[in-house]
């Protein structure tokens, strides 16, 4: 005879400071990078409204045009390293575990090391600001010969890339080892939810490209204080080999930070249209085609570097490619949404746009891949909108999203839905209003990274400046409903969502700190 | 991590933990493969172009990748195995370079739940045994709530063997 294990029989861990230095709980672990994403959000979100308020009308008023380059490129570096990759580490933690059935991560302690990393790195970039010289002001791309020729804050910055990077590596190989080795009983490749193959696939193109980052920046550090010359020209080196290097990571890297929310949106439309997602084998081979391509589309970033009209044909189709399992993937949540019984929940209205501003800053995207084109618009607001429409409204809003949907699960409690919907209708309409005129300034020719601009374009860049005001106004209002939700709430219960099906809604909200001690049996 | 837990009525009472990779071994080669032809490839490109340590650093990473799915797949094959009859408890486990056989007398052992960790009373619960001169930790395969049910169950059952010469 067996005996089933209660699985709430021991519930206990430790508490207070060692509890969260010490945890190999992949729960605790995932909670601390979605804390450590959610402040480093707010940061580089500041700094993003020093640069709006510096860009409100023409001229310099807060800022020198050297600070002003320390903040664009801190707010790209922070915003990617520090906000959205890790937001989408943190939440591989609290559900993939939970959604294949395992009872934790394949590596815990790794996993604890992985995420303890990020303070490090990013107390090396905060504190690069207070070093003589000043913080990182070469762009977040760091393109020698202008990085070479940095101060301190420079070497802070490839170290803290460095143990980003590391970290990044070393929760790759986690999240890989534990999908392909951890899944319950019956759970094949196949049955596995969506968001667990886009962060599979995402975890590959982590352990594929984070090196090439570690190594172009190491050639930078070398070349600075070793004396090699991989990039620079006196030297014999080359300058442009660095931008093939660093794009050769840089392209799949904007895939690690779309994949995951593409699974966080495939995971929320088929719950609150209540129907299958449509497509599901395609949606697996489309997430995949997208990452192959994401490796031959690189110098679609270096149009006008100079490069043989072959080379430019080649990666002009390849980068057109990609927008047909783009484009699959748009039409499957349509169709999916298609006839289902919708409701317009928080999560659903975060989900829905996501899909229609991604699509726009998709075909910006498409408009950009055009070798002609690209060469007019490089480098101006045009290529500022683009990628705002894909990280933000792309990945940011899927987090934001994706804390909704699984927010009643983590905390016990439902959130303040009213709040919750002010927060996406500030959220998206302050978006649009600051990022959509960028397209007419891009068009018209004012150009990225300047802190002074002709006077034709101050109008739009008024509007965009208050648009992000709100916008960053609005992300208070989310700290709020996150602070009020996990203070106390109504009851969630384990399934608050009536469309959810996936593993994580068969238990208690919130979940035991041990779950799935024993293996559920999938049919 | 736990395959298969049997308590098993009324005797030998058996509890066996094995950990459970649902990926088979032609399944870690193609996990491998994915990476190992596109790092050849790159790898090779940066070589000639000069940028040498891209090769370096991406040989590091699939070292990484696969020195996990080694871990997984040496140790695929551990077990721990608590056999209890009226007269005889026996721990046995296996693992990588580590068999280990132990036996105590049913109505001598003492049963423990204690943290065996770094932090004072911190570390993760194990099931301790002691008795005739010696102490063997069993639980390793085990989570923390595997390991306080089945304390309890052990502990109750030798406490029947004890009282009426019976589990």
């Amino acid at each position: 005879m067996d005996i089933a294990l209660a699985p709430h029989a021991h519930d206990e861990h430790p508490h207070g400071l060692m509890r969260w230095l010490t945890t190999t709980n992949h729960k605790d672990i995932g909670t601390l990078y979605l804390w450590f994403s959610l402040s480093m959000f707010l940061f580089a979100g500041a700094l993003a409204m020093v640069i709006r308020a510096e860009l409100f009308q023409p001229g310099l008023q807060l800022v020198d045009p050297m600070q002003f380059n320390r903040l664009t490129s801190m707010h790209g570096l922070i915003m990617i390293f520090g906000a959205i990759m890790p937001a989408f580490v943190g939440f591989a933690n609290w559900q993939v575990p939970l959604m294949i059935g395992a009872p934790d991560m394949a590596f815990p302690r790794l996993n604890n090391w992985s995420f303890w990393l990020l303070p490090v790195a990013a107390t090396l970039l905060l504190a690069s600001f207070f070093v003589p010289g000043g913080a990182l002001a070469a762009g977040w791309t760091m393109y020698p010969p202008l990085f070479i020729q940095g101060g301190i804050a420079y070497d802070m910055t490839i170290l803290a890339v460095h143990v980003l990077g590391l970290s990044s590596i070393m929760g790759a190989i986690n999240i890989i080892t534990t999908i392909l080795n951890l899944r319950a009983p019956g759970m094949t490749l196949m049955k596995m939810p969506l968001f667990v193959w886009t962060w599979l696939i995402t975890a590959y193109l982590l352990v594929a490209v984070m090196p090439v980052l570690a190594s172009v920046i190491t050639m930078l550090l070398t070349d600075r204080h070793f004396g090699t010359h991989f990039f620079n020209a006196a030297g014999g080196g080359d300058p442009v080999m660095f931008q093939h290097i660093f794009w050769f990571f840089g392209h799949p890297e904007v895939y690690i930070m779309i994949l995951p929310a593409f699974g966080i949106i495939s995971t929320i439309i088929p719950t609150f249209a209540r129907k299958k997602l449509f497509g599901y084998t395609s949606m697996v081979y489309a997430v995949a085609s997208i990452a192959l391509l994401s490796f031959i589309v690189w110098a679609h970033h270096m149009f006008t570097t100079g490069m043989p009209v072959a080379g430019q044909l080649f990666f002009m189709y390849s980068t057109m490619l990609i927008a047909i399992p783009t484009g699959v993937k748009v039409f499957n949540w349509v169709a999916t949404i298609w006839r289902g019984s919708i409701t317009f929940e928080t999560p659903m209205l975060f989900a829905i746009t996501v899909v229609c501003l991604f699509t726009i800053g998709g075909f910006s995207g498409l408009v950009l891949a055009l070798v002609p084109v690209d060469i007019q618009l490089q480098d101006t607001y045009y290529v500022v909108a683009h990628f705002h429409y894909v990280l933000f409204s792309g990945a940011a809003m899927s987090i934001m999203g994706g804390v909704y949907y699984w927010l009643p699960k983590w905390t016990g409690h439902r959130y303040d839905e009213t709040l919750g919907k002010w927060h996406f209708w500030l959220t998206t309409i302050a978006f649009n209003l600051t990022f959509f005129p960028m397209h007419f300034l891009g068009l018209a020719g004012m150009p990225r990274r300047i802190p002074d601009y002709a006077l034709q374009f101050a109008d739009f860049n008024m509007i965009a400046s208050l648009g992000g005001f709100v916008l960053g106004a609005a992300q208070l209002l989310f700290v709020y409903v996150v602070v009020k939700c996990i203070r106390g709430g109504e009851p969630a219960g384990e399934r608050p969502w009536d469309g959810a099906d996936t593993l994580e809604w068969t238990l208690p909200s919130p979940p035991p700190y041990h779950s799935f001690t024993t293996p559920p049996k999938i049919d | 991590m736990v395959e298969c837990l049997q308590l098993g009525s009324p005797l030998p009472f058996r509890v066996t933990a094995r950990p459970a990779p649902s990926v088979r071994r032609p399944g870690v080669g193609v996990a491998l493969l994915v990476l190992a032809p596109w790092f050849a490839v790159a790898g090779t490109f940066f070589l000639l172009e000069g940028a040498w340590p891209v090769s370096a650093f991406m040989a590091a990473s699939l070292a990484g990748l696969v020195a996990a799915f080694l871990h997984v797949r040496r140790h695929a094959g551990d077990f721990e195995q608590l056999t209890l009859d009226a007269d005889r408890l026996v721990v046995d486990s296996h693992a990588p370079g580590d068999d280990r056989h132990a036996e105590f007398n049913s109505q001598w052992v003492s049963v423990a739940v204690r943290p065996a960790g770094i932090v004072g009373g911190m570390g993760t619960p194990r099931l301790v045994l002691r008795g005739q001169g010696k102490e063997v930790v069993f639980g390793y395969l085990l989570s923390d709530a595997e390991v306080a049910t089945v304390g309890r169950e052990l502990a109750r059952r030798l406490s029947r063997i004890r009282q009426w010469g019976r589990a």
